[in-house]
């Protein structure tokens, strides 16, 4: 039998002790948890609304959110190439304090904006806004912009951050037709009323080309005249063809060039296809963008680096229909400039009826 | 005694690193700001005005350019440090849980299938745009709703399952079905592909201090109900027979763990995005230092947890100038290397099984 006494716990408190001790301690941590917690969660759902001192305007934007906007604002943020289109076209260029771009490539180049864009719209590495691979939200802060115009490209998230916690005036733009577009412009325009001449100029320019659209269009349905079978691809890879699929807005704009998206019928709305599937759809006309930016792009756009079958000629080769090259914005960028050159577009699908420009 | 040293010093190191980290970290940023400008909004902000002078002190700054500097320094970084001081702690804190409850020391906060859950709440914000226009509240909820279905099967099966070796591979097995629906979905709008991606790297890009302070509480919570369950852990690694003749119902505890650190990593991921190695890593560097005893391993891992990230997240903004790398990208390059070198490094008796 052992005298010596019973081993205490480590600590040297007897166990009675311990127990309230910690259990007190765990309580106190749980509660300043929970008040951290319901503290925190207040303030993420109610927060403080902060709306821009002076004249302003409330607009909805294409995501249905409302925003209230300063009127005719000296400073802002642009974050795609397609609002920067408009920007640029209502002589608002000198009011952009930043734009969105990923200059992070050797040399500074700017992945975003084609050579045309980025002389035509003096974007340059000093202006850049890095958004790749996610928005530098510091640096649109530091720009200190009164309003953001962006597109869903951004991240929805990290554009509502900066509406909420920064309260800044963040207008979504993302057409899903060509309509849509224009009236992105009227948009615009009632946000910047001190330029609604060109407003709506550009919105009459836009309109008459879509009008003109529609009424060949028309012109083709009466006579009866079979629609060709497009396909329309920015983008390829050794997988295949990045095309776009139903009720996307790239077949929005084959419906108006009075045509037949091939890819029309896909399941998805952003569609690989691949090489047999394209030579099995056998699309009258093949309408591809070039002169992307990017110097891998460069070297690898030219569809005849297309992956070839296991035997036979490579797919591109096989294809027997018009191969119609095409600066890339005019294909992937849903901006004013599209509508305007319509009648490029009209002239690459329907080249023996519509005349070329 | 000296295993009582070690642990004494681990615990003032982690927390003086912690204190370090919180005060340099907002230094680091695409936007340069000023050291002497940073200290002075920290004290100014943090005091609400009391401390400090003015937000900018005597440094020569437009009202503006002042407003801008406070903005980034306590709107922008502050939160994101906390919120990456939390969200650290709260995957090694589930990390250290999940290790001691299934006695496997390659067990992480993901093992249930969590991140495959999350990814892909999260993915039907971005590529099916439900919720688009409320995104700032709806990714975090969609994400948080996502991880915990995974969790609640796993936790719904502990109540069944004889082994913790079914647990694993219940989960193992969710989160394969998980990265299939993900992978359905990504074929829809291979658009959203982009960012679904980049979210699964994770970063603290979006933080607020509403969102650091969820992080915080969960963490605080959990950490509370976690912290009752370290003698029962040290139990379980004896032997589900052993504990039970001890009286630890290792089912019991098993499904309490898991329900805590589901919770508790579904509310860091709802914010963070999937961000690895933390809580794989972090409870293998503190058993090494202060040995098995989950008492100890536990709170320390919480707080390894919480330096290792926010170091991490400091390190994803300097290595690419004016890019901000998802910060699964250094904590992965710094964890994998350190795991293995841990792993075959000579074992101590207190290291984990054997290979």
């Amino acid at each position: 039998m052992s005298l010596n006494p019973p081993q205490g716990p480590p600590s040297g408190l007897a166990p009675r002790r311990v127990v309230p001790l910690t259990l007190l301690v765990v309580g106190i941590v749980v509660s300043a948890g929970i008040a951290v917690a319901a503290t925190a969660i207040y303030i993420e759902l109610v927060p403080s609304n902060s709306h821009p001192s002076g004249p302003a305007v409330t607009v909805i934007d294409d995501l249905g959110r409302t925003v209230v906007a300063p009127l005719n604002p000296a400073r802002i943020v642009v974050l795609a190439p397609s609002v920067m289109d408009i920007v640029y076209r209502l002589g608002l260029r000198d009011r952009v304090v930043g734009v969105g771009c990923d200059a992070d490539l050797p040399g500074g180049l700017l992945n975003e904006y084609s050579p045309n864009q980025s002389s035509l719209w003096s974007i340059t590495p000093a202006s850049c806004i890095a958004d790749f691979p996610s928005l530098n939200v510091e640096e649109v802060l530091n720009s200190s912009p009164q309003l953001v115009l962006a597109t869903t490209i951004t991240s929805a998230a990290t554009v509502e951050q900066m509406s909420v916690t920064f309260h800044l005036p963040v207008v979504l733009l993302e057409p899903t037709t060509l309509q849509g577009i224009v009236s992105d412009v009227q948009l615009v325009g009632t946000i910047f009323p001190s330029v609604s001449t060109a407003t709506n100029q550009l919105v009459a320019a836009l309109d008459r080309q879509l009008v003109s659209a529609a009424d060949f269009d028309s012109n083709l349905s009466t006579n009866g005249v079979p629609l060709p079978t497009v396909l329309v691809t920015y983008y390829f890879d050794s997988g295949g063809y990045y095309t776009y699929g139903p009720d996307s807005f790239g077949e929005s704009l084959i419906n108006v060039l009075g045509a037949v998206n091939v890819a029309g019928s896909t399941p998805l709305i952003y569609y690989e296809l691949n090489g047999s599937a394209v030579l099995n759809d056998s699309p009258q006309v093949i309408i591809y963008g070039t002169s992307w930016n990017d110097p891998w792009l460069v070297a690898n756009e030219t569809p005849a680096q297309w992956a070839s079958p296991a035997s036979g000629a490579p797919y591109w080769a096989q294809l027997t229909g018009s191969k119609v090259a095409l600066d890339v914005t005019l294909v992937s960028e849903s901006d004013p400039t599209l509508i305007l050159a319509l009648p490029v577009l009209l002239h690459a699908v329907h080249p023996a009826l519509y005349p070329p420009t | 005694m000296r295993r009582r040293r070690v642990r004494r010093i681990a615990l003032v190191l982690l927390g003086l690193s912690g204190l370090a980290l919180l005060f340099f970290s907002p230094l680091i940023g695409p936007v340069p700001v000023p050291a002497g400008v940073v200290d002075t909004i920290l004290l100014h902000e943090a005091s609400r005005g009391v401390l400090g002078g003015s937000a900018c002190g005597t440094y020569a700054a437009s009202t503006r350019q002042c407003n801008i500097w406070v903005e980034i320094v306590w709107d922008a970084r502050m939160p994101a440090v906390v919120l990456a001081l939390a969200a650290g702690a709260a995957l090694g804190l589930s990390g250290g849980s999940l290790q001691g409850v299934f006695r496997n020391p390659l067990a992480d906060p993901y093992l249930l299938g969590l991140s495959s859950g999350a990814a892909m709440g999260a993915a039907l914000i971005f590529v099916f745009h439900v919720a688009l226009a409320s995104a700032y509240l709806a990714l975090p909820l969609f994400a948080f709703l996502g991880g915990l279905i995974p969790g609640a099967v796993v936790y719904l099966a502990a109540g069944r399952a004889r082994a913790v070796e079914t647990l694993v591979l219940t989960g193992v097995a969710l989160a394969s079905l998980f990265s299939a629906l993900l992978a359905t979905f990504l074929l829809v709008n291979p658009l959203g592909e982009f960012q679904v991606s980049f979210w699964l790297l994770g970063g603290m890009t979006g933080a607020t201090w509403g969102r650091a302070g969820i992080v915080l509480g969960a963490v605080l919570i959990a950490g509370g109900v976690v912290a009752l369950q370290g003698r029962q852990l040290n139990i379980l690694q004896l032997g589900p027979e052993v504990a039970q003749s001890l009286g630890v119902d290792g089912r019991r505890v098993a499904r309490r763990l898991v329900l805590t650190t589901t919770l508790l990593t579904a509310t860091a991921v709802a914010f963070t995005g999937v961000i690895g190695f933390v809580g794989l890593v972090s409870p293998h560097i503190i058993r090494r230092l202060v040995g098995p005893d989950y008492r100890v391993v536990l709170p320390l891992s919480a707080a390894m947890g919480s330096v290792f990230l926010a170091a991490a997240w400091d390190l994803a903004q300097v290595v690419v100038p004016s890019v901000v790398l998802p910060v699964g990208i250094p904590t992965a390059f710094v964890g994998a290397p350190f795991f293995v070198y841990l792993l075959y490094r000579r074992r101590s008796p207190s290291g984990g099984p054997s290979v």
